[in-house]
């Protein structure tokens, strides 16, 4: 056999691989705006290069001596890769992987919007990574819907008394600005949550008493609804008893299992896996078995919208791509 | 699936959906070959869709929407001149209790070790002529060199695989 023929023979071996799943078209197109975006600011920034250097050494000056103000280096992702998705990492929110100003709190991430909170409580709105809008009051809770179409939230505007606002952020105006009562209850003080759905929705909870308010007109009704709990069980996942964590896109759930897919056993050291399906699809469902050193954790999270994460005093980082976990040390 | 912020027409976005979904295996197939690892061929393959779509009207209007993509692929792998993919994760100390790594149908091939310590472009030329079965035309279409180049790549790829098997295992001929 001459060396030819090997060569085509051992490609075809080596060629025949099982390809992971391909990825969502929607991610496709998500890179490629922002990175058409990014092409035409890199082109705006080139043709005004020379102002930016006048300005950069005016900066530059009037930063001598003062470290705090330094540029913050980038940093990386918690584990490596996160397309697109901003995400929190030690108190820091990265956006394009550049870190923003200031501590933070919480961020989500739907669709083309992401709203994200600082540690001093204020609500960030942006949109494909541009701040687009900002809360006002002291956020107590929030919500961005799953399409990424709606954001809620409940914020602290007087001393007792506060305000739930909906906000339809493709139409970049507000459905809803309700009062609501905001008295501390005993000594838990202000216990609040809310579920926003895309169709404007709102399932709220103030102490214990749950409300539904919809976008037909009228006032929001007493509902029997837990909006934690409708957030950690989604439609289309028949039968999955597991909280339910979506992937940033929620085009996938993840939940924790054992090895089998089935329900983890209740023993101390028993293995777990994750297990991950498209909502409404449960021929897509697979398991990933968890290296035994991860402890249980009592719900996933996820790093990008192919990566989930268990986290602990080790992490498990299972790629749905390649369906594999492995044990990293988030640095 | 809807996609939403996209600037293309719908029929075009559904024409690319159809592409994807028909392509995506063939596509990372030959981005394996081109890495040599599963990650990086991921990223590959997703970095020429995305070029792709940035170029769609073009795609779908090539005489052949594969050979333009193929170049697409090319130059993304060949433009690389750091690993597609950064690790930033550092394995802990004790080996994970899954994954042990089992024997694979690659540990017995004889080629494919050199094939993967071949300069890049050696390696394309490789890959689309061995693999993708291209004419001299076609390869260099694809790199966007000239059949003399690709014809010297060709040479000197396998005069390197020559040697390196010959001094470890022997000619496989």
């Amino acid at each position: 056999m001459t060396l030819e023929q090997t060569l085509v023979e051992e490609l075809q071996v080596v060629a025949d691989v099982r390809a992971p799943l391909p990825p969502a078209v929607a991610d496709l197109v998500r890179i490629a705006e922002r990175e058409r975006s990014r092409t035409l600011r890199l082109r705006v920034v080139a043709t005004g290069l020379v102002a930016a250097a006048v300005v950069a050494a005016i900066v530059l000056g009037s930063q001598v001596g003062r470290p705090e103000s330094a540029p913050q280096p980038v940093k990386p992702s918690p584990s490596y890769y996160a397309p697109g998705v901003p995400y929190l990492y030690k108190d820091r929110l990265y956006i394009d992987h550049k870190p923003q100003l200031g501590a933070w709190m919480q961020v989500e991430s739907a669709g083309d919007h992401t709203l994200a909170v600082t540690a001093d409580q204020v609500g960030v709105i942006y949109r494909n990574g541009v701040q687009v809008g900002q809360t006002e009051g002291v956020v107590y809770a929030s919500s961005l819907s799953r399409g990424g179409t709606m954001a809620a939230w409940i914020a602290l505007t007087g001393k007792d008394s506060g305000e739930l606002v909906v906000r339809d952020l493709d139409g970049a105006r507000d459905l809803l600005r309700l009062p609501v009562d905001l008295q501390p209850h005993g000594e838990q003080g202000v216990e609040t949550s809310l579920l926003v759905k895309d169709d404007a929705t709102t399932i709220y909870e103030i102490n214990g008493r749950q409300w539904t308010w919809r976008p037909d007109g009228g006032d929001p009704v007493r509902s029997h609804r837990q909006p934690n709990a409708i957030d950690t069980h989604p439609p289309g996942f028949d039968g999955v008893g597991q909280p339910i964590r979506l992937s940033p896109d929620h085009l996938w759930g993840a939940w924790i299992t054992g090895p089998d897919g089935g329900p983890a056993a209740d023993v101390e050291g028993a293995a777990i896996a994750i297990t991950v399906q498209k909502p409404g699809r449960p021929e897509s469902r697979f398991t990933m078995p968890v290296p035994r050193e991860v402890e249980a954790a009592p719900i996933p999270s996820w790093d990008s919208p192919t990566v989930v994460l268990l986290n602990g005093p080790k992490t498990a980082r299972c790629d749905i791509m390649t369906r594999t976990c492995r044990v990293v040390v988030l640095r | 699936m809807a996609l939403r912020s996209s600037s293309l027409p719908e029929a075009a976005t559904a024409t690319y959906e159809e592409y994807v979904a028909a392509r995506w295996t063939a596509l990372y197939r030959t981005a394996y070959l081109l890495t040599g690892g599963h990650a990086d061929a991921e990223d590959l393959a997703q970095t020429t869709l995305v070029k792709a779509y940035l170029a769609w009207s073009k795609v779908a209007a090539a005489a052949s929407p594969d050979a333009y993509v193929r170049r697409i692929m090319a130059n993304a792998f060949l433009s690389s001149r750091r690993p597609l993919r950064v690790a930033r994760e550092r394995l802990v100390e004790e080996t994970p209790e899954v994954e042990a790594p089992a024997p694979t149908s690659e540990d017995r091939l004889v080629l494919w070790p050199h094939v993967k310590a071949l300069p890049p472009r050696q390696r394309a030329v490789i890959v689309l002529r061995y693999y993708e079965d291209l004419s001299e035309q076609q390869i260099a279409d694809a790199l966007g060199c000239s059949p003399g180049t690709v014809k010297s790549n060709a040479s000197d790829a396998l005069r390197a695989l020559r040697s390196r098997v010959g001094s470890t295992e022997g000619d496989p001929s």
